[in-house]
């Protein structure tokens, strides 16, 4: 059991020690073919989502600016590379559903992060990057942490506060689905509190637990894959969907 | 036994933190679909208010008499043994809880979700978290109320000498102190990464020593009969547990169905818990006054058949209360392992509240000489 552990930190402590030495070295295939096997839940697809911010930005410059805010599976590490990480597969699909408007993804993620530590960089961050939206996903440090769930829930009001003050739109990413195990903590009530607060904030709440239970659940993609290999060619196609999922939401929102 | 016939132990007290044992346990089951059925969802309060409050209550009522009878030194002496035991209790804990979630740990293997891992902290860095363990600077998830209440324990003769002194100051010490860690936030140093205590002592005390308040004059009234509750107050409380249901009970199905509304949430939602918001103590002030009225002392069911083992339970409520902590780590792993099916569910939650039970019972049974102690005939009416 040790040597699981070991190689469990192993994997959690960077980027560089997640790519498995049998993972398929080539890159996924082009943006299409994973995306086809992506399916998305009904409904999934009519919610309406209001993105003021970001919309004036496209119409004005033909230019949008986001920023994704969150921990270990944003920063992308698992998947080997950012670059197939799903904020940067987000961009991609993103440029294929906006022709002709330029997407920048600056991608501020970093593994093991509360909220609370995101939320108080955020003005800063802002300021830096001067975003048009904000993806931020959290809730998973912070019930390891049980962080105070009043205490969670105010860093992530006073989070889309500084956001929208910043010129720009917020949405939240819940947490993650996870299958069996990993769901030892008490991540449902950190989960209830996301929805409560874009509910109350009227932002645009991006179902990450709903679409991955899902693929779960129907195949697409097995969450609870115990290979090394495997689970980084299978972390890739998780954040290929998920790009594309967020693309299709985010350009919902986008339309006129 | 010889203070027993003057003033005859209050078994309501025993049965409510028995109750709030249960619904500790029920709570701290992961993602159980039963705990949406335990007090959190009719009331702004949860079982851990419950529990402090009877603690409170319960130890200024104990130790009250104790300094009366015996003086202060012995009876100071007698409340940091028990914080011994108490800080025993949560370092065996500790270890068992260790243990738990290493084997959890070590059957998640998918990097996606080494953030959900829960006892990191201590299997990477045991040289720093063990001594933090110690001065109980390390509480894991689960492993809080324990230390929160040997705080409030280690301090207590302090407060205990001034309530007798003069209550008012002492109360209005404490509410200061509550006022004063809200403000400025101030708190005792947590986890590494942590604010703090996720039970911060300088708020809680409040509610503690608020219930210490009514135990000490209790304590020194001892013999003359029930004390009443004012009329007033049970009208007051009345509206407020109702007002706190309706509007708790409306968040609750809003978050099932939509279409209710979420009453007054823009106003008063979130309630701290780390800082005890106000309307969670007057909460469960709330429900302390209803059940002073409207449950008699000397009720017939609190010793029938069923109250009693419950009534056990809550004498024997660090002993439950471990046993019921691990009993959720326990209960998470299982429905982990063979999933989330009603009759899992039911089997794991039932299964958890009997083992509780029958360690009350059976610590009952061995402290009466390898028999069960006879049930207390219902308590003679006051009036024939």
């Amino acid at each position: 059991m040790i040597a699981v552990l070991a190689l469990m930190f192993a994997l959690a402590s960077g980027p560089a020690g997640a790519a498995a030495p049998d993972a398929p070295a080539a890159p996924p295939p082009a943006v299409a073919a994973p995306a086809a096997t992506c399916r998305l839940p009904a409904g999934f697809a009519e919610a309406p989502v209001a993105l003021p911010h970001a919309r004036a930005a496209v119409a004005a410059r033909k230019r949008l600016v986001v920023m994704a805010l969150g921990g270990t599976p944003m920063a992308s590490g698992v998947a080997g590379d950012a670059a197939l990480g799903y904020p940067a597969r987000m961009g991609a699909h993103l440029a294929r559903l906006l022709p002709g408007v330029e997407v920048v993804i600056d991608n501020r993620a970093i593994p093991n992060r509360s909220a609370r530590s995101m939320g108080q960089r955020l003005p800063e961050e802002i300021a830096q990057v001067r975003p048009d939206l904000v993806i931020w996903a959290s809730g998973s440090r912070d019930a390891l942490r049980k962080t105070d769930l009043a205490v969670y829930a105010r860093t992530l009001q006073g989070g889309i506060a500084a956001i929208r003050a910043g010129g720009a739109d917020a949405m939240l990413i819940d947490t993650q689905y996870a299958p069996g195990w990993a769901a030892i903590p008490m991540l449902d009530d950190y989960r209830e509190v996301i929805e409560t607060v874009a509910e109350m904030a009227e932002a645009p709440l991006f179902p990450r637990h709903l679409l991955m239970q899902d693929w779960h659940d129907h195949g697409v993609i097995n969450l609870a894959e115990t290979d090394q290999g495997q689970q980084v060619a299978l972390a890739r196609l998780l954040f290929d969907c998920l790009g594309d999922a967020l693309a299709r939401m985010v350009a919902r929102g986008l339309a006129p | 036994m010889s203070g027993a016939a003057k003033s005859p132990r209050d078994y309501r007290l025993d049965f409510f933190r028995g109750l709030a044992l249960f619904l500790i346990f029920l709570d701290h089951i992961p993602n159980n679909p039963l705990a949406h059925a335990t007090l959190k969802t009719f009331a702004l309060c949860d079982a851990a208010e419950v529990f402090i409050l009877i603690s409170g209550y319960t130890a200024a009522l104990v130790y009250g008499r104790a300094m009366a009878r015996d003086g202060t030194v012995l009876a100071s002496l007698r409340i940091w043994r028990r914080v011994w035991q108490l800080y025993v209790a949560h370092l065996l804990v500790f270890l068992v809880y260790s243990a738990q979630v290493a084997y959890a740990m070590s059957r998640i293997t998918n990097p996606l979700f080494v953030e959900t891992l829960g006892l990191g902290e201590f299997l990477q860095r045991p040289d720093i978290t063990l001594v933090r363990l110690m001065l109980l600077a390390f509480q894991p998830a689960y492993l809080d109320i324990l230390p929160l209440y040997i705080a409030l324990l280690g301090v207590f003769p302090l407060f205990l000498l001034l309530l007798r002194w003069h209550r008012g100051l002492a109360l209005g010490l404490s509410a200061a102190l509550y006022v004063a860690a809200r403000y400025w936030e101030f708190n005792l140093p947590g986890n590494l990464d942590s604010d703090g205590w996720y039970f911060n002592p300088f708020a809680w005390q409040f509610l503690f020593m608020l219930a210490a308040s009514v135990g000490v004059r209790h304590a020194e009234a001892s013999g003359q009969g029930a004390a009443t509750v004012p009329t007033w107050l049970v009208v007051l409380a009345a509206a407020f547990a109702a007002f706190a249901f309706v509007i708790q009970f409306s968040w609750v199905l809003h978050e099932a169905f939509p279409a209710v509304p979420a009453l007054l949430r823009r106003l008063l939602w979130p309630l701290d818990k780390t800082t005890l918001a106000p309307l969670r103590i007057l909460s469960v002030l709330s429900l302390a006054v209803l059940v002073a009225r409207f449950v008699p002392r000397d009720a017939g069911w609190l010793t029938g058949r069923l109250g009693w083992p419950v009534v056990l339970c809550g004498q024997n409520s660090l002993d439950v209360f471990c046993l019921g902590i691990l009993l959720s780590v326990l209960g998470g792993i299982l429905l982990t392992e063979f999933g989330f099916a009603p009759a899992a569910v039911a089997l794991v939650n039932l299964g958890g509240v009997t083992a509780m039970l029958a360690l009350a019972l059976g610590i009952a049974w061995y402290e009466a000489g390898g028999r069960l102690p006879p049930r207390p005939a219902a308590a003679p009416r006051s009036a024939p």
